[in-house]
């Protein structure tokens, strides 16, 4: 102890006066300390370091103002000083103030002082506050680190380049940068930047480094090629930049690949618009048809910078697409292309299907079969679209392209294809109704019928024809908007009664009074349908004057009536004059019997006798036989002819007829007539009808017991009876192999009085009675035959309906 | 039939009459008969009308009646007479030259009793009156006792 305190007031005295100013005017603390680590001196710093003035620091330890971070790292350097008996020695550390807690990093230079056993004896140390220092310092280190970070982290590639006169070459590179271009670091620091260049890109390096050096920044576009080949756009934004007095070039790359396409697809989408409204131009201004189609195909030439464009459309007649528009690299209209038949070729193809058909990569589609001109031409997309009205193909437009075809472009295709399918649609409608209604005005105009031009909602008429105001004997002007309830002298609920009635009937016209001009009223009937006129639905109506005829008919039907009361009356009082004609020859024919068997009792003469037996055999007996089978034939007549007459005047009662039972039981009751004359007789399954079931009986009676009468002798006798429905009506058909009727009396057969053969097998009526009958069902009747073959009979009768 | 029963026959044609009462007489009815020439002698001869001849209460008549017939026709005599309360009694025989249906229904509905056709044919017509004679003969009828509301006779043998 005594020792160091002996050495250190040595010491002290020594210095004293050298380093007194020394000590106490520098910035820097100094302390001593004894072996026991007390402060035993310390200079005017101790109030700035530790906020203790240096009486109030001596006696102190030293490490109690030592931050207590850093209380064991000093203690271990100490110890590793003396150990190794360091004279020197330097570290940091920081300090606590007492008075404010502030702490102050200091940078000590200590010297050891040992004995001659090696011992500590003192330290002395002069400390520099670095607490400024180690704050810039810090501050320094955040900002490389956080310049690393953004070096590293920035998306954008970042260089920097030393100048050279030709290229710029790579001092340092940034992790985005090795990431953009598929180089590892080492590849390419040291390397040219026109190692990344496109070859385009590299050969404007040398001018571009003088432009720099002269504007010190420059943003410009250039192409970079990954270490895979693919190249790349950026947009480099360069600036000179001093490192210590050289001068270095900072260049930050963006990967421009996306914004390019967007302003790719800006251009396309702009195209597009414009290709959109160019057509729509032409397909309003378009002229014709072809003229349309036409503009369109070079609106597509234009506007996607397309080889070329085709538009095709249907011939529907017989299926053939004609080549209508031709636009691009060729223009003509003929050749293999212009006429397609409908499945043939890819075009023919694309009408039957009615599918687009698109692909980018026509070399190799099978479905592109002109495969060497694709290839010389070098055609890498095709789209063929249907042009589709109401599910029907009307056409096909097709475009060849050297690029391929976007997303956008196939969409705007696919819509202007419906664009462009409506506008042919509606041009070709557009002539079709120029046409038709030339074609109708004519009509019209010169027909005879009556026609008129009505409007549904007004019930007014709009139009009528020469012949309606002859017909009607109006002046146009004042028949023009005039009222058919005006016309019609039918109130409203008996128009729409006949109305009713009409469509109950099946029947396509109505029949209505008319009120003309005059004030007559004629029956007419009146045929009206809808007609599409300038966009309204109007009522066209051909309007028939029927009183002539209807009168006509009521005429005929009184003279029908009237003959058959003649008839029916003629024929039923001829019968009691035939029944005396009759009766009383028979009694003449019995009471010459009985004078011939009083003859040889009458003693006369046997000569007399025997003239008078001659004459009773010859004028008497044989007349009266004669009179007998005449009146036996005339009352045959007469009872067809009644019953005729009779069959007009039934009341029919109409009801669904199950005609298989109906012919069955028939078939029962001429069963024997059947099997005795060995005939074979078919009953096909027959669909029902409606009709009145006694009458129907005796129809097919008739028809069937003819079909036998006629049968031919020489052959064995067939008869079918078939049936089907047709529509609104059940045909049935009873068909035999009999003698036939002659093709010339074939129409005759059916009236009064006509028989096929003139041998009296019959009265002739039967058929002129059950084609009354039929008739009377609403029903028709007609035959068929062939002299030597058969006959067939049809009667077609009203079918049942669903119910 | 008893023999006093009376055959009224109403047939405008005299060939006609006499055919029917040939072949009545022939298959042996000997009964009176009484033949009138059309509607409106018959119904006088029942409604006691006229000069002609009168029915006589308490006697039983048939009558044979033909539809048609000048002035008055049989259906309106039918009619007549089956409005009558005593008259209506009396059994009437249709016999007429037609076989319409529609003049059968109309008869039977106007209360005919037998309604029997006269067919040209002369067989037919001896077949028909044949029936007809047995129709009579197996036959009761009524007498008309009187028919001014008088109801005393009887009926039935």
């Amino acid at each position: 102890m005594t020792t160091y305190k002996d050495d250190r007031d040595k010491k002290l005295q020594e210095s004293e006066s050298l380093y007194c100013d020394v000590v106490e005017g520098t910035n820097d603390l100094i302390t001593s300390v004894d072996s026991e680590g007390r402060i035993v001196y310390i200079n005017h710093k101790s109030r700035d370091i530790f906020g203790l003035s240096p009486s109030e620091c001596e006696g102190q330890y030293a490490f109690d103002f030592i931050h207590p971070e850093d209380q064991d790292r000093t203690r271990k350097w100490f110890h590793a000083c003396i150990a190794e008996r360091l004279k020197q020695s330097s570290m940091e550390n920081r300090q606590v103030n007492r008075k404010d807690g502030s702490v102050h990093s200091m940078l000590w230079t200590s010297t050891f002082y040992y004995d001659q056993h090696g011992n500590v004896t003192g330290v002395n140390g002069i400390a520099r506050d670095i607490t400024e220092r180690k704050l810039t310092e810090k501050l320094l280190q955040e900002s490389e680190n956080k310049f690393r970070s953004f070096f590293n982290q920035a998306s954008d590639s970042i260089f920097l380049l030393s100048i050279t006169e030709k290229d710029l070459i790579i001092e340092d590179v940034n992790d985005a940068a090795i990431a953009a271009h598929g180089y590892g670091r080492g590849e390419l620091i040291g390397k040219g930047i026109t190692f990344l260049d496109d070859k385009e890109s590299a050969s404007h390096v040398p001018e571009r480094i003088k432009t720099l050096i002269d504007r010190k920044s420059m943003i410009v576009e250039v192409d970079h090629r990954r270490k895979d080949g693919s190249v790349f756009p950026v947009e480099v934004n360069a600036k000179l930049i001093q490192i210590g007095d050289k001068p270095y070039i900072l260049a930050i790359d963006r990967d421009i690949t996306e914004r390019k396409m967007a302003e790719l697809a800006m251009a396309e989408q702009l195209r597009l618009e414009a290709l959109g409204s160019s057509i729509g131009d032409a397909l309003i201004t378009g002229n014709s048809l072809q003229d349309m189609m036409q503009r369109c195909a070079e609106e597509f030439v234009r506007h996607l910078k397309i080889p070329f464009a085709r538009i095709w459309t249907m011939n529907e007649h017989n299926n053939v697409l004609i080549l209508q528009a031709s636009a691009g690299m060729y223009t003509h209209l003929d050749g293999k292309h212009s006429r397609i038949p409908l499945g043939s070729m890819k075009i023919g193809q694309i009408a039957s299907t009615g599918k687009p058909h698109l692909t980018n990569q026509v070399i190799g589609d099978p479905q592109i079969s002109d495969q060497e001109w694709v290839r010389e031409k070098g055609m890498v997309a095709f789209a063929g679209y249907p042009l589709i009205i109401d599910k029907r193909v009307i056409g096909v437009m097709a475009i060849f392209s050297k690029e391929r075809l976007t997303e956008n472009i196939l969409k705007l295709l696919g819509s202007v294809a419906v664009r462009i399918s409506l506008g042919v649609d509606r041009m070709r409608s557009e002539k079709e109704l120029a046409e038709s209604e030339e074609r109708y005005k004519k009509l019209f105009q010169s027909s005879h019928a009556v026609m008129l031009l009505i409007d549904p909602d007004t019930a007014s008429v709009v139009d009528a024809n020469p012949a309606a105001l002859e017909f009607y004997g109006y002046s146009y002007e004042n028949f023009i908007n005039m009222k058919m309830k005006d016309v019609n002298t039918l109130s409203s609920e008996e128009v729409a009664t006949e109305i009713a009635r009409a469509k109950q009937q099946g029947r396509n016209y109505f029949v209505f009074p008319h009120r003309l001009a005059s004030g007559r009223v004629r029956t007419v009937e009146v045929y009206s349908g809808p007609v599409p006129v300038k966009g309204k639905q109007l009522l066209f109506s051909i309007v028939h004057d029927i009183s002539d005829r209807i009168q006509a008919e009521q005429e005929r039907e009184r003279l029908t009536a009237e003959m058959e009361q003649v008839i029916f009356a003629t024929s039923h009082d001829m019968r009691s004059p035939m029944l005396n004609i009759h009766g009383y020859s028979h009694i003449m024919s019995e009471s010459v019997e009985k004078c011939r068997s009083l003859i040889p009792q009458s003693g006369m003469s046997e000569v007399i006798q025997a003239k008078m037996q001659g004459i009773f055999d010859e004028h008497i007996a044989e007349p009266v036989r004669y009179i007998k089978n005449s009146i036996r034939q005339m009352d045959s007549i007469l009872s067809g002819l009644l019953a005729l007459s009779r069959s007009g005047r039934v009341q029919l009662s109409i009801e669904n007829l199950d005609m298989n039972r109906l012919l069955s039981n028939m078939i029962g009751y001429l069963k024997i007539k059947i099997k005795e004359e060995g005939i074979e007789l078919h009953l096909s399954t027959l669909p029902p009808c409606r009709g009145d079931e006694v009458q129907m009986g005796q129809v097919f009676t008739n028809l069937i017991e003819n079909a036998i009468k006629y049968l031919d002798p020489e052959r064995h006798g067939i008869i079918h009876i078939t049936g089907k429905q047709k529509g609104a009506e059940s045909v049935y058909c009873v068909e035999d192999n009999g003698i036939g009727i002659p093709a010339a009396d074939i129409n005759k057969i059916f009236t009064i009085f006509y028989q096929v053969d003139h041998s009296n097998r019959g009265e002739g009526l039967g058929l002129t009675i059950v084609k009354k009958t039929v008739e009377r069902h609403g029903g028709r009747i007609w035959a068929e035959s062939e002299p030597g073959k058969g006959s067939k009979f049809y009667v077609a009768l009203p079918a049942t309906g669903n119910g | 039939m008893r023999g006093d029963v009376i055959i009224v026959i109403a047939e405008d044609d005299e060939g006609h009459a006499s055919l029917i009462i040939k072949n009545l007489q022939r298959i042996g009815i000997e009964n009176e008969m009484l033949h009138f020439r059309d509607g409106e002698e018959t119904l006088n001869f029942f409604f006691r009308k006229g000069e002609g001849p009168h029915v006589k209460s308490g006697t039983a008549y048939v009558l044979l009646l033909d539809v048609r017939m000048p002035k008055i026709d049989g259906l309106e005599v039918l009619r007549q007479l089956k409005c009558d309360s005593v008259l209506q009694k009396m059994p009437v025989i249709m016999i007429t030259t037609t076989d319409d249906p529609d003049e059968v229904e109309r008869c039977h509905a106007l209360g005919c009793n037998v309604y029997i056709s006269k067919p040209v044919d002369y067989d037919r017509f001896v077949k028909s009156m044949n029936h007809l004679g047995l129709f009579l003969r197996t036959s009761e009828f009524p007498k008309i006792n009187d028919f001014r509301g008088e109801q005393t006779g009887h009926y039935g043998p």
